[in-house]
């Protein structure tokens, strides 16, 4: 692909989002800063970076979740060619245009709801389905993800279920009113790595089998190799880098990236110490000139005094660097 | 013929056949008796670093709560330096309690909210007898910038480091006793990969300054890879593996510790596979 994410088959374009964070006795601290990135019909694209690189925080605004103190100053959202910011209501959106697997499965499900019910309450909410009809969706929703003896498990209640299987309950209810993009907040920190990879390989087999799109927010720059078509990098509020999972890690070319990938310890063959970045990410509402990661780059040179622009490098693959 | 007789004396921890049961709860016990450890055998030698891997109730944490004496076992031995766990008591216990320091997973835990990080740290140079103020303050800022953190953080209460920098802490508060042993649960899951990556640093520069061996439990094989010589692969409260770390990842034999090898992502770029289920 050579365009600049405005392909037709172009999902959710989102182009130089700005979040900030207001405070009562500070001027406002951006959490994300000129924010763009697409996502295409059935792809798998990866939203990476540590805390607070503003990673989650973009996601949400999408959905209208951003907590009260935090509001989008600048930038446009577009899903199916529609505004996502001006007009529409973003609970008209949430859940059947675009759903979210969150984080933590157990504080995600209402502990005195069945499993059944919570599974079929998107579908209640926006579908409007009558009772037996809904009981016989949500059967089959549990099957698709392969939860043993679904449709009696569907009157369970959370605690019943292990992690892995409310991981898979919460990726049911998800996909309940058939969404074309799904996003993943680091659904499997939690989980076992057995379990872990269940959960990757269901959210492929459903992209294979629904065509669905998904977004997945996570720190884990291994596990994201794995499977993403295509990744985006955010260091402090800003996208770094970009491109598919290939050029991401076989070409790499921004200094943060790579000191990512060298600080993760292989199951083999690993130096006697881990290559390390210096310093701390900068806080918000730190006031930073030129390059943000200019301070702990070892790359860092004269031109980097001023901020360096997203530049395509090719195809594809971009980066925010002078030297890059 | 007493268990620690004619014992390497290089070995540090020894436990053998080691079982431990946890008895169904509640007035019907419905649960059901639960074999959380059965018959675990292993060594470590001085010196040495050994990782148990495992997943969720594959009885690792059980096993570092077993060494530590926080849960009694049913059968079998483990003998620190020499001497039977279970059947200190005194003065050594206290001193098991000295040698053997645990660093978990959230070290917020391990803080009391209320007092600063250095009184934190000075308690374990008061367990040593070591009651001079000056002394004790002048050690906690010592080991504070051996962990790689600014002394002047010793009056900074817990909630107000950073992840990276309470765990620097929590490993402060376990060295100030001068341990023989570390135990770490899973001590950089909740870290972010740079910051794992300067702890795990932290770890190997402490090791050849103190000389304390180490026990790491984690589900993170690459992990261990990185920091252990020794691997023990744990499922249900058994040892399906264990041997040299190269050789058990480059050539495990037991098809659960493939499985979860196969499961580690590594940022190759390698596809994780889910396991075959049994």
């Amino acid at each position: 692909m050579t365009d600049s994410g405005l392909a037709p088959e172009s999902l959710l374009e989102v182009e130089g989002l700005t979040i900030v964070l207001r405070h009562r006795h500070r001027p406002p601290a951006s959490i994300a800063r000129d924010v763009s990135f697409h996502v295409n019909a059935g792809e798998i694209v990866g939203l990476i970076g540590e805390s607070g690189s503003g990673k989650t925080m973009t996601a949400k605004s999408l959905i209208g979740l951003l907590p009260d103190r935090m509001d989008v100053v600048s930038g446009r959202v577009r899903f199916r060619g529609r505004d996502l910011l001006d007009g529409d209501d973003p609970a008209r959106v949430r859940g059947r245009d675009i759903a979210l697997i969150p984080q933590d499965a157990l504080h995600a499900l209402n502990p005195v709801k069945t499993i059944g019910w919570q599974v079929g309450e998107p579908l209640q909410v926006h579908g409007g389905l009558r009772r037996r009809r809904i009981a016989s969706v949500v059967g089959d929703l549990l099957e698709r993800v392969h939860i043993p003896d679904a449709r009696r498990r569907a009157v369970d209640y959370p605690h019943q279920f292990s992690g892995g299987m409310q991981q898979r309950a919460l990726t049911a209810m998800a996909l309940s009113m058939e969404p074309p993009l799904i996003l993943a907040d680091e659904p499997t920190t939690a989980l076992d790595v057995t379990i872990q990879a269940e959960i990757i390989d269901l959210i492929g087999e459903l992209r294979d089998a629904t065509g669905a799109s998904f977004l997945f927010i996570s720190h884990d720059l291994a596990l994201v190799s794995s499977f993403c078509d295509r990744i985006y990098v955010m260091y402090a509020g800003e996208i770094v880098e970009s491109g598919t999972k290939d050029a991401i890690f076989s070409h790499t070319r921004h200094p943060y990236t790579r000191a990512l990938i060298g600080a993760a310890p292989r199951l083999a063959g690993n130096p006697e110490r881990l290559p390390t970045i210096p310093g701390r990410i900068p806080r918000p509402h730190e006031e930073i000139r030129g390059c943000r990661f200019r301070e702990r780059c070892p790359d860092a040179g004269t031109a980097c005094g001023e901020a360096p622009r997203l530049e395509t490098a090719d195809g594809d693959h971009a980066v925010r660097c002078w030297y890059a | 013929m007493p268990f620690a007789a004619g014992m390497p004396d290089a070995m540090l921890l020894v436990a053998r056949k080691l079982s431990t049961t946890f008895r169904g709860r509640g007035l019907l016990r419905r649960g059901g008796d639960v074999r959380a450890l059965n018959e675990v055998s292993f060594s470590l030698a001085k010196n040495q670093t050994l990782g148990i891997v495992g997943e969720s109730g594959s009885g690792k944490s059980t096993l570092l709560r077993v060494i530590l004496r926080l849960t009694p076992y049913d059968s079998g031995n483990v003998a620190f330096d020499g001497a039977e766990v279970a059947t200190l008591s005194g003065t050594a216990l206290k001193d098991l309690r000295r040698r053997v320091q645990p660093v978990f997973q959230d070290p917020y835990a391990t803080f009391n909210p209320r007092f600063s990080i250095g009184s934190s740290i000075g308690l374990g140079f008061e367990l040593l007898g070591e009651h001079r103020r000056q002394g004790v303050r002048e050690e906690v800022r010592r080991l504070l910038d051996d962990v790689g953190l600014d002394p002047d953080l010793e009056r900074a209460l817990p909630h107000e480091l950073s992840g990276g920098q309470r765990q620097r802490a929590a490993i402060a508060r376990a060295l100030a006793v001068r341990p023989d042993l570390l135990l770490l649960d899973e001590p950089t899951s909740a870290l972010d990969v740079s910051v794992q990556a300067q702890v795990l640093n932290l770890f190997k520069d402490l090791r050849r300054r103190y000389g304390f061996s180490l026990i790491l439990v984690t589900h993170d094989l690459p992990v261990v890879g990185f920091m252990c010589d020794h691997l023990l692969v744990m499922k249900s409260g058994e040892v399906v593996e264990r041997g040299a770390t190269a050789t058990v990842i480059g050539k495990p034999v037991s098809p659960y510790t493939r499985a979860l090898i196969d499961s580690a992502p590594e940022v190759s770029g390698k596809k994780a596979q889910p396991a075959e289920r049994q």
